[in-house]
């Protein structure tokens, strides 16, 4: 998502990646996961069914949500029932009797473990007659999915999903009741609807730009595009997003992560101001609370972290991302660092801290641009998108 | 964020002295009868005011995955658990002996020195009607305290904020960790989310001079609530969006926060740096959060619920050894957080009370584990507790069990119930919805 060349892609397999909400807590095979990844990546705008179909015989999922443990003595509803309340319809819209049912037809359904494939075992399939949904007949796990995706409630769900994560809000019943009219007609193909998404007024209405609080992903990334700067090492950006509350790859469960409001609790947000000095200043004090070594060698680690406080490594390159007028006249610096930063202004009486800051300097060096970076993005206004 | 202390008339002082310093239960009855009238009449008024450093304090330990409570206070004397049981029955001789029919599992020696000093009570059979067995809808439902087929916006602790702490330190409710459990969801937002006191801070790159002024600037720029539509440029800013068109709620969310936030460090930090700590907690997040809690109660922070959670519970497979361990860490963790409190003299202000989201099934599983079940006890702990045995260890028959699973004997409602009115001295219909019976408990 920083440097790809295919940012919106990147961005939807992370809706995706939320919205089936897998975690390896459970899955504990990295392969696994990363092959889910690739299927969202690779059928991140693609039709519904067919993303429904393939994430639901994944073997991530099938272990995630049990499917693969299932048979016809013994059928497991755990994905028959998250999959309709959570990823295509939502709560109220079908009944116990259709979890049941659901779970009788996807039985067969399982895990080739040597293979690391899904696999259609017959012997376990239970052969009776079922009804789900209105449909009767011996359903099988694609005939419950079809049906899913033909109730009008499964474009209503999906396509108010998909706002809220883009917006920041639920749209208004109206607003949903077009987009999901125009995703059925577009055969339920996320690309047009994505299309339509971003180009209609309601989406750039006053209500919504710069209202939705940036997901720590979101905030990281958004960061190191705005100060064109490198991504930390994996496992420093990992730990950065964990400390953050958002375990990439680790949903705290299958509802994926409340978003909003629920980023911010007093503690996540002095992470993100502290944080900011790690991109901005190059400052590694935080960074070295983040590289946790193993446990086995306690002093080594802190031999490591020691060394760490006292480094300075990179930050932003300010000549790069500064022109030199802005960089040595402070009106020209106020006003590029907010649009840089904010796209928008501060509220006044914040602007005037900050002119003061700026003002309490005769010469402004690097250092201290770095420095005021990293004071805007330690401000409520950097927290929202 | 000042306590406001409104001392309007004798009545109401002589009810404050008496009702909310914790230690005197020896008011003879006549003259209890007399502040249960008074109390009532003030209920009536709706008007609780915290008492900031002298309160008494809750501290909620939620045992997160669902606890399996069968192996937690055992049946020994039980021939239906060890048929239910072959797996991961424990044996009689391992229990920790309560009595002739039950006992506690091996780990729990730290609960067993409570209970024998008397500061420790088993509720027993905890649940609620028509039990949900999914992990974060159950879970939801102990946080709201709704009913199973209701959905609330609040926490249970939030509408008790809400109602009875308007005007309170911003460190009135503390959660240790990341999240704010969802217990705490308010009305009004309310409470903090700390870990780590040495990282609850602005972290300074800068020293000497500059270092000062960074500072300044990070206070100035988070210490303030900014009127709406003041977004302003100074700098002749063209073009761009007003920051001002906020809906109100999420940039002053952002803001209360930014505020609580570093009000919240000042203190923390200060406590911490200042207040040690003698018990010997085990290593574990668990032990290290009670720690902090600890030191946070030394030091006289104003909080009246203190929050924490121990994870691991959703023993699906192979439990036996990792339940017991995740017990021994409970008990030994809560033990070295009451011998904190006892060299501090905290001890008579403070109730510790575990919950989980669900028990587990009477039987166990294929792979030597239990899956979701229904009830399961709670522990409460603290100087005023009465100590022993409430509520009913439910039946394990099986022509006794509902779907697989045991059935409640006490509504976990009326467990909050007890701790609202008994302990945090307030009405809890409004903070419950309905009037649930108190049990017995402090």
């Amino acid at each position: 998502m920083a440097k790809g060349p295919r940012p919106f892609q990147e961005k939807m397999t992370l809706f995706w990646h939320g919205h089936f909400a897998t975690s390896y807590e459970k899955v504990r095979d990295a392969y696994y996961m990363w092959r889910q990844n690739e299927l969202f990546r690779r059928l991140a705008t693609g039709n519904w069914l067919d993303l429904l179909t393939e994430a639901g015989k994944d073997p991530a999922m099938l272990v995630w949500l049990d499917q693969a443990q299932s048979r016809k003595d013994h059928p497991n509803e755990n994905y028959a029932r998250e999959v309709m309340e959570l990823f295509t319809l939502g709560e109220g819209h079908y009944t116990e009797k259709d979890i049941t049912e659901a779970a009788r037809a996807l039985t067969g359904w399982s895990l080739d473990q040597e293979g690391q494939k899904f696999i259609w075992r017959p012997f376990i399939h239970d052969n009776g007659e079922k009804t789900v949904l209105g449909k009767t007949g011996n359903l099988d796990g694609d005939d419950f999915l079809q049906q899913i995706v033909a109730q009008p409630q499964a474009a209503l769900f999906i396509t108010a999903k998909l706002w809220n994560f883009f917006a920041g809000e639920m749209p208004s019943p109206e607003l949903n009741a077009g987009l999901a009219d125009f995703f059925r007609s577009s055969g339920n193909n996320f690309k047009p609807l994505m299309r339509v998404m971003f180009s209609i007024e309601d989406f750039y209405s006053p209500s919504i730009v710069r209202n939705e609080i940036k997901s720590p992903v979101q905030w990281l990334i958004g960061s190191v595009r705005m100060l064109e700067c490198e991504l930390p090492p994996p496992l420093v950006s990992t730990n950065l997003l964990r400390g953050l509350g958002q375990d990439i790859f680790a949903p705290p469960n299958v509802k994926g992560w409340d978003g909003g409001i629920a980023w911010i609790t007093t503690n996540n947000l002095i992470a993100r101001y502290n944080q900011s000095a790690l991109l901005a200043q190059g400052d590694m004090s935080m960074a070295a609370s983040l590289a946790t070594g193993p446990a086995k060698n306690p002093a080594r680690v802190k031999q490591i972290q020691n060394r760490m406080r006292n480094m300075r490594e990179g930050g932003v390159n300010v000549a790069k991302i500064f022109t030199e007028q802005e960089r040595s006249n402070k009106d020209l610096l106020m006003a590029a660092l907010q649009k840089r930063l904010l796209q928008s202004t501060l509220a006044g009486p914040r602007q005037q801290t900050l002119r003061e800051f700026l003002d309490g300097k005769t010469e402004l060096d690097d250092n201290d641009i770095r420095d005021a970076i990293r004071l805007v993005m330690s401000t409520q206004e950097y927290q929202v998108t | 964020m000042k306590n406001e202390i409104t001392l309007q008339t004798r009545r109401e002082f002589l009810r404050r002295t008496i009702l909310t310093s914790a230690l005197s239960w020896t008011v003879p009855t006549f003259l209890a009868n007399t502040f249960s009238a008074l109390q009532a009449d003030a209920m009536d008024r709706a008007t609780q005011i915290t008492t900031g450093k002298d309160s008494t304090i809750l501290v909620v330990l939620q045992m997160a995955g669902g606890n399996d409570g069968i192996n937690t206070v055992v049946p020994h004397g039980s021939d239906y658990y060890y048929k239910a049981r072959p797996r991961i029955g424990i044996k009689a001789d391992q229990v920790l002996k309560i009595n002739d029919q039950i006992g506690l599992n091996p780990g729990l020696k730290g609960f067993r020195e409570l209970y024998d000093q008397g500061s420790l009570a088993i509720v027993q059979g905890v649940g609620y009607p028509n039990p949900n067995r999914s992990h974060f809808r159950s879970t939801e439902i102990w946080q709201t305290a709704s009913d199973s087929d209701k959905f609330e916006k609040y926490g249970w602790i939030g509408r008790y904020f809400d109602n009875a702490c308007s005007g309170a330190d911003p460190t009135v409710g503390v959660s240790v960790g990341r999240q704010m459990p969802q217990a705490f969801a308010a009305k009004t937002p309310k409470g903090v989310s700390v870990d780590n006191p040495q990282n609850y801070r602005f972290i300074n790159s800068e020293s000497g001079d500059d270092g000062k002024m960074m500072e300044q600037s990070y206070r100035e720029l988070n210490g303030q609530m900014v009127e709406e539509n003041s977004g302003g440029s100074i700098g002749g800013i063209s073009g761009l969006a007003p920051q001002s068109q906020r809906k109100g709620s999420v940039m002053d969310f952002l803001e209360r926060t930014a505020l609580d936030a570093q009000v919240s460090s000042d203190e923390i930090r200060a406590i911490s740096a200042r207040v040690d700590t003698k018990g010997a907690y085990p290593g574990s997040q668990l032990g290290n959060s009670l720690k902090l809690v600890a030191k946070l109660i030394g030091g006289g922070l104003p909080t009246r619920i203190f929050y924490v959670s121990q994870g691991g519970y959703d023993t699906h497979t192979n439990q036996v050894n990792t339940h017991q361990r995740l017990l021994q860490d409970l008990g030994d963790s809560v033990k070295a957080f009451t011998d904190d409190l006892k060299a501090q003299g905290n001890m008579p202000r403070v109730m510790v009370m575990t919950f989980s989201e669900f028990g587990r099934r009477v039987s166990d599983n294929a792979n030597s584990g239990t899956d979701h079940g229904a009830a399961a006890p709670m522990f409460v702990i603290g100087q005023h507790v009465k100590a022993g045995l409430l509520g009913q260890y439910p039946s394990l028959a099986p022509a006794d069990l509902y779907q697989g699973d045991i059935k409640y004997t006490v509504d976990f409602r009326s467990v909050y119930a007890s701790v609202l009115e008994n302990w945090l001295r307030t009405r809890s219909e409004p903070i419950l919805g309905r009037k649930f019976q108190p049990l017995a408990l402090v």
